[in-house]
């Protein structure tokens, strides 16, 4: 029988701080980022190296690239061709001229139309503006000049390891959704839950913070028994 | 970094996308009877005969310019899709150059060397290097597979004090940005060959 954890239960940030503590320093709440090396951060590196690896919208710069390379190349043929007395026609202008000679502006259609065409800008426009995720997970390299970044499965595989290595543990998996990393335990459930989620959540904190990322993370624990 | 590919895509979509809120914008603004009648009225044909008047006055140099926008945007569109798989490899790094001669080096070399530096790192289990910009500012990009299971700050310590000091001795260069895309992977277990 298995039964998932608790969903209401809040995942807790990892926030890296400023300057961040020995791992002896007693004083660092619970599930807070800890690293094993005391080391003042820079922002800028921090910052540079989040950038780096933001996703470049390279699907739909092509997809409009392509629209508006073959939206000029139609109106460059056209109006050359009738301009040099041979009209190629490809597109029904006839029809449309009489469309738009014939139709108000306030007609419900033309208005659906528009409103498509807002959308759509606004769409593209909140695209390029939006940041987006990182595709990698980016961590401190102790230096501007240098920018390091985790492939995600990887640093999956590694969580959900730290956490097999907690007594009671069968087997886990992590995953990463947004800035949170979930991790579901199985255990065959002889210690008490609460205390067992804890020990998971410390031994995949301590990983995450060993590899010391350059952007908050969350972590998630979702413990499923297996009697 | 480089990230003009990036940077060059989101002011396109940007552009594009001002673009078509504000015509699509005003279109149905227009139509829903916002703007003054007496200037815009809504209960008028879309090409209507100031439309007609205006096009056969300019006639033909508009069509002239039409074509013109046409080819504009061809220029603009072909460029852009050219950028999105335009390699910033190169093929060879210009070190020196003076009146008495000019020192290249190849850059794939230089690359192949840069990846058997990184690969020296003790948690190191494979490297490719790529090197990219200018002689005045170069980039090294790197794609590197590390044992999961060793500390991370031992791959990012042999690389801020091996792999990129001997790039920037090598390149003659105070500073050389580098990327390095990391993979974590278990370390492949030992084999034991029996004879």
């Amino acid at each position: 029988m298995s039964s998932q954890g608790d969903p209401r239960e809040e995942p807790r940030p990892i926030e890296p701080a400023e300057e961040v503590p020995d791992a002896q320093d007693e004083a660092a709440p619970a599930g807070a980022h800890r690293a094993p090396l005391s080391r003042v951060h820079d922002k800028v590196a921090d910052r540079a190296a989040v950038r780096a690896f933001r996703p470049r919208r390279r699907v739909p710069a092509v997809v409009v690239a392509v629209l508006l390379t073959l939206l000029g190349l139609l109106v460059a043929v056209e109006a050359l061709s009738a301009l040099t007395g041979r009209p190629l026609r490809l597109a029904p202008y006839d029809r449309m001229a009489g469309w738009a000679s014939s139709t108000l502006w306030s007609d419900p259609w033309f208005l659906v139309g528009a409103a498509i065409v807002t959308l759509i800008g606004l769409a593209l426009l909140v695209t390029a503006i939006v940041p987006g995720r990182p595709r990698m997970v980016p961590v401190r390299s102790g230096q501007r000049d240098l920018v390091v970044g985790l492939r995600p499965k990887g640093v999956t595989r590694a969580l959900a390891r730290a956490a097999e290595q907690v007594p009671g543990v069968r087997s886990a998996r992590a995953g990463l959704r947004g800035s949170t990393f979930t991790v579901t335990p199985t255990t065959s459930g002889w210690r008490g839950r609460d205390e067992f989620k804890q020990d998971v959540r410390d031994a995949v904190l301590t990983k995450l913070a060993e590899l010391d990322p350059a952007h908050p993370y969350r972590v998630a624990v979702h413990v499923k028994e297996h009697r | 970094m480089n990230r003009k590919p990036g940077r060059g895509n989101r002011w396109g979509l940007a552009v594009v996308g001002l673009v078509l809120a504000i015509l699509g914008g005003s279109a149905l603004a227009r139509g829903l009877g916002a703007f003054p009648q007496n200037w815009a009225p809504s209960r008028t044909t879309i090409v209507d005969a100031n439309v007609t008047g205006f096009v056969a006055r300019t006639s033909p140099w508009i069509w002239w310019l039409v074509a013109l926008a046409g080819l504009i945007l061809v220029a603009v569109g072909l460029r852009w899709l050219i950028a999105q798989w335009h390699r910033e490899g190169r093929r060879t790094l210009c070190l020196h150059d003076t009146p008495t001669g000019v020192t290249d080096v190849s850059a794939k070399g230089m690359a192949r060397a840069v990846a058997d530096d990184a690969e020296t790192g003790r948690s190191v289990l494979r490297a490719d290097a790529r090197l990219l910009g200018s002689r005045a500012d170069p980039e090294v990009r790197l794609r590197m597979t590390a044992d999961e299971s060793a500390p991370l700050g031992d791959l990012t310590r042999h690389l801020t004090r091996v792999v990129l000091p001997n790039v920037r001795d090598a390149l003659d260069r105070d500073h050389v940005r580098a990327v390095a895309r990391v993979s974590l992977e278990p370390p492949s277990p030992p084999q034991r060959v029996v004879h």
